[in-house]
């Protein structure tokens, strides 16, 4: 029994006469606000289609045909949101010898809302990461890293609000620990917070701020053999996140996993493997008094 | 009696309402309303064309580096479980690269699956090739190990992905049983060096971050790419076979 159904059964059983004016309240306002979530990770650089050679891959992605795709989404539906989940650099020549500049400029032309940082992104070191910022009108949202050891504490910012219709959607990122994946000159003596308390900082955080939907921009990777933290364990321990969306571990679902933990918390994880073959789709349904959320989730290959 | 059982029943009720209205936002998603509607979208996706054009000069820049052509493989180079034809390629021309650079012995090239990031086809390869299977700005570096560290390191990647050349290791489940470098057994009262990249350098197992190591002030994509032209300037192609270099039982 999730939550809901968990009070509306009690109220039954000992709302007595104020049932009678509770009904109704929860019956109308059935205008629906629909919002579509799209995302991609793990990017890499691929602002080509892989090129044609037996691969796996082959012929699939490319940018352009994402922006059209993105495009005709946004002609269908009034209310879209555009994330990406961090490695936006790194795997092709573009990143080699341009830094990073044409993937920001094309996703900042796509729309793109908020983005988190991804350990790639730091393959230039921070400086390099900064240079490129100017080329993205969107910012890069990251909680659980500490700039206070250099001089980025104000380049970055732990979440964003977004408004559509009224709704408030509330948009935090979280970045993967840096042991053996970002050496020190790269991350300068950034610091590494746990995932699972700052989560918990900014779900109370959000939730303080009215958002009716919160989200995790990740790249901390769906899931492990062992013990360590991932999306799939962060759904369990921290309550409060309605969807994650994914990264790092360049994993293909199908649809979004609903993962429900042990104080019946129910989170959405989604991620679409990588190099832009595929953009995530999530729709969601709000009923006009936001007592209810219904949602669909899809990803779309580009070939 | 009746009087405090209805007081509590409404305290509860006004309770419960509370509880709605501030409870109503956290409401969970129900499973069971999600389809799953994964659809493919094909060729008939048309290319953006505002953003083909601002692609375009960066493209057409890259194009002129990336597609010189700078050698040939007889065969595919492919990653597969345990050894391949890729991490052999590799690990042997980091040796040997390591060894025309550096004044010191060298006995091992080494490089991680991981780094491997695509596989070269069979015929032409060309700069684009290279930079596909190594992206990184990885350079060439040199560790030396004592004996017993050698073997810790072996020991630690039995049955992982790592490709050695100039080695020959096999084990049986957990165990080393056979250790040959250069075809003599591992003598662990002798120093080795390895040929590895800076990033392996510091990355597994821990303790090899500890040891010291000398740059050889060259990337590991151009020490490729030089090893195909050396290839092509001399009539030679590449054509690397398996030899139950590691072999885990």
């Amino acid at each position: 029994m999730n939550r809901r159904d968990f009070m509306q059964n009690t109220i039954l059983t000992a709302g007595g006469l104020l049932i009678s004016s509770q009904i109704p309240l929860l019956a109308s306002n059935k205008k629906e606000i629909k919002l579509t979530i799209l995302h991609t990770n793990d990017t890499h650089s691929r602002i080509d289609p892989f090129p044609n050679d037996g691969r796996k891959t082959s012929g699939l992605g490319g940018m352009s045909r994402r922006a059209t795709l993105i495009k005709k989404i946004r002609k269908e539906e009034k209310n879209v949101l555009l994330f990406d989940s961090g490695d936006i650099f790194q795997g092709t020549p573009y990143f080699n010898y341009f830094g990073g500049e044409l993937e920001y400029k094309l996703m900042s032309q796509m729309g793109y809302d908020a983005s988190t940082l991804g350990n790639h992104d730091f393959d230039n070191g921070l400086n390099g990461l900064r240079k490129m910022l100017p080329n993205a009108n969107f910012p890069m949202l990251i909680s659980n890293y500490d700039f206070k050891n250099n001089d980025f504490k104000n380049t970055f910012q732990p979440y964003k609000i977004f408004e559509k219709e009224g709704l408030k959607i509330g948009v935090f990122g979280i970045g993967i620990e840096f042991e053996g994946l970002v050496p020190e000159n790269l991350h300068e003596k950034t610091l590494y917070i746990d995932p699972v308390e700052k989560s918990k900082e900014m779900v109370k955080e959000l939730t303080t701020k009215k958002c009716d939907l919160i989200i995790c921009l990740s790249h901390l990777g769906y899931k492990y053999e062992e013990n360590k933290i991932s999306d799939t364990l962060l759904a369990q321990k921290v309550s409060g996140i309605d969807i994650i969306l994914g990264a790092h571990t360049h994993t293909f679902l199908d649809k979004p996993v609903v993962i429900k933990n042990n104080e019946g918390f129910q989170t959405m994880v989604a991620q679409v493997g990588w190099a832009g073959i595929k953009l995530g789709r999530i729709d969601l349904t709000f009923s006009k008094d936001k007592s209810e959320k219904r949602y669909e989730g899809m990803s779309i290959e580009i070939s | 009696m009746n009087y405090y059982i209805n007081l509590i029943k409404n305290s509860i009720s006004v309770l419960f309402l509370i509880f709605i209205f501030l409870g109503c936002k956290n409401t969970v998603f129900k499973p069971n309303t999600y389809a799953n509607k994964s659809s493919k979208i094909d060729s008939t996706i048309v290319a953006d064309s505002a953003f083909e054009a601002q692609i375009m000069p960066f493209r057409k820049k890259l194009d002129a580096i990336m597609n010189r052509k700078i050698g040939f493989t007889k065969v595919a180079l492919t990653k597969t479980e345990g050894e391949s034809l890729l991490g052999n390629f590799v690990s042997d021309a980091i040796l040997e690269k390591a060894r025309t650079i550096s004044t010191q012995k060298v006995d091992i090239g080494a490089v991680n699956n991981g780094g491997l990031r695509s596989p070269l086809p069979q015929g032409s390869i060309t700069v684009g090739h290279i930079f596909e299977l190594m992206p990184f700005e990885n350079e060439l570096v040199l560790v030396d190990l004592t004996g017993k560290q050698m073997k810790q390191y072996f020991e630690y990647h039995i049955g992982k992905k790592l490709h050695l050349s100039n080695t020959k290791v096999r084990a049986k489940g957990k165990i080393l049983v056979e250790a040959l470098i250069g075809g003599i057994p591992l003598d662990t009262m002798k120093t080795y060096t390895i040929a590895m990249s800076d990033y392996m350098a510091t990355s597994e197992p821990p303790f090899i971050k500890t040891l010291q190591t000398k740059k050889l002030n060259i990337k590991f994509r151009d020490l490729l790419i030089y090893y195909f032209e050396e290839k092509t300037a001399k009539k030679d192609t590449v054509n690397p076979i398996i030899s139950g270099r590691l072999v885990f039982e």
